[in-house]
């Protein structure tokens, strides 16, 4: 039998005024424990949305989301579930030092109130972080420095089930890489379990164990990665990846827009 | 069309002069779309700036040249340059809908640009906005970053200017907008204009330019045809090229 992380049932998210948008409608999908799942669709589809029903941000209008988390958490503050936002250049307090946003972490996650030195040491190997950076105050790293101290910030609570909104978007390929390279490293040390938003399919290709394509606020698309890269049956699916080759014409993109509108 | 020869462009930071750029030289001519690609804090959008004198005068300095139609942009005055960057050159910047005065509505901006309905109406429904009374009547709160970026294109080339300048189009938005904005800006191109892209989006570089251009180390390397750039690339951008190659 599967060993399911996660459970979601007929999930519905509504906003606006009197509720009246239907952001999420009707989502189901499970999630086995270890695995990367990959979320992809355009920007307004809902992904953002289903990231924070997940992770207890936002509370669903109706529907259920059900855990099957395997330590005991109901001392710890931090919740299993854990979320790196989208990097808009704040991921990190301007006038907070790094060394202090990270023994902040450690003291949450203990509940004991000390300097944490060697423990942030031996994080900061682990991430192949300069020394230089734990005097350093959020607003003196760069994009990507800020992204892997975030990420540090959230591995010392040790989750169980990790989602990572857009954490490609707005960096060059080599730092691409670098985040790539080291979410993979992570997770063979720690072993959770990872949801990941991205609107880049290539990416997802080199992470993703499955992918679930959403358009507006429904999943169209989902299964086994390399399967669905190799042979979309979608026609959403093989819209997207058509458009990220960015050779579509008006008429193409046109027609596709209606024909979804319609549904 | 347009020619810059910059020896270098420096800040000064509590009295230190730091320089950022130096030896910039590069031509652009009429119909062709030219991109520069680099790597985050490579100094991209500084150089973009610079061209139409854009950057904070008591921070930086420029030491060069920027010729335009047979005069220096960096030295013509005042009301001369808000013409040439109200007509002529164009562009549409990073962090969109702070772009927009939050207090007043995209009708202000359509009543700017002194044109009327019809025209702008037309380039809505190709760029696949809302109508030209509903989105009117909307707040920049009330755009999604897809909608802010081809509403900022959309201004940007409404004056029909010989050059657009373009800082990281594709950061914000997803491919299917991507994709539209392309498709608009062949149209430009065709008809004569000009265009000069910042980006550290391969993908999108490969598709969209004729010429490419890599900024590192300070300075840009010479503008070379797209098929050239790829199939014999220069020392200084190899390693970005090959980690390109491994994530596609």
């Amino acid at each position: 039998m599967k060993d399911i992380i996660l459970k979601v049932d007929e999930l519905f998210y509504n906003a606006g005024d009197s509720n009246s948008i239907e952001i999420i409608k009707n989502i189901s999908f499970d999630v086995e424990r270890g695995k990367v799942i990959g979320i992809a669709g355009e920007s307004g589809s809902g992904k953002s949305t289903l990231a924070k029903l997940l992770c207890g941000i936002l509370i669903p209008t109706s529907g259920k989301i059900t855990t099957n988390i395997s330590r005991d958490w109901s001392k710890s503050k931090p919740s299993p579930i854990q979320i790196l936002f989208q990097n808009d250049g704040n991921l990190i307090n301007p006038f907070r030092k790094v060394n202090d946003v990270l023994r902040e972490s450690f003291k949450l996650k203990t509940n004991i109130n000390k300097d944490f030195s060697n423990e942030i040491k031996n994080i900061f190997k682990i991430f192949d972080l300069k020394e230089e950076l734990l005097n350093q105050k959020g607003s003196q790293l760069s994009g990507g420095e800020q992204q892997r101290i975030a990420i540090a910030r959230i591995m010392i609570v040790e989750p169980e089930i990790l989602i990572l909104d857009e954490p490609f978007s707005s960096q060059d390929v080599e730092a691409q890489l670098t985040i790539l390279n080291l979410l993979k490293k992570l997770k063979q040390e720690f072993n959770f379990t990872v949801i990941c938003i991205s609107h880049d399919l290539n990416i997802l290709n080199h992470f993703a164990d499955d992918i679930m394509v959403m358009y507006s606020g429904k999943i169209v698309e989902s299964g086994n990665a390399l399967e669905i890269f190799s042979n979309p049956k979608n026609d959403y699916t093989k819209f997207l990846m058509s458009a990220q080759s960015l050779k579509l014409s008006k008429e193409e993109i046109k027609s596709f827009r209606k024909r979804y509108e319609q549904d | 069309m347009l020619k810059v020869d910059i020896k270098n462009i420096s800040r000064t930071d509590q009295d230190n002069k730091i320089i950022v750029l130096r030896d910039i030289h590069f031509t652009i001519d009429p119909g062709k779309v030219y991109l520069i690609l680099g790597k985050n804090g490579s100094g991209k959008s500084t150089l973009i700036k610079s061209l139409t004198n854009l950057l904070n005068k008591n921070i930086f300095d420029i030491d060069g040249s920027v010729i335009w139609n047979d005069e220096n942009i960096l030295t013509v005055n005042e009301d001369k340059l808000i013409l040439i960057r109200k007509n002529e050159i164009r562009y549409v910047l990073q962090d969109l809908t702070n772009n927009f005065d939050p207090l007043k509505n995209i009708k202000y901006y359509f009543d700017i640009s002194g044109l009327s309905e019809e025209p702008i109406s037309k380039q809505l429904k190709e760029l696949l906005l809302p109508d030209y009374k509903t989105i009117s009547q909307l707040y920049p709160y009330e755009i999604s970053g897809g909608m802010a970026q081809r509403l900022s294109f959309l201004f940007a080339i409404l004056p029909k200017p010989k050059l657009i300048i373009l800082d990281e189009p594709t950061s914000a938005i997803d491919y299917t907008n991507i994709n539209l904005i392309k498709l608009k800006l062949d149209e430009h191109i065709s008809l004569g204009n000009s265009a000069l892209i910042v980006t550290q989006d391969i993908q999108f570089a490969e598709r969209i330019s004729d010429e490419i251009a890599f900024l590192a180390n300070q300075t840009l390397t010479e503008f070379r045809t797209k098929e050239s750039f790829f199939t014999a690339p220069d020392p200084s951008y190899l390693k970005f090229i090959k980690t390109y190659n491994e994530l596609k």
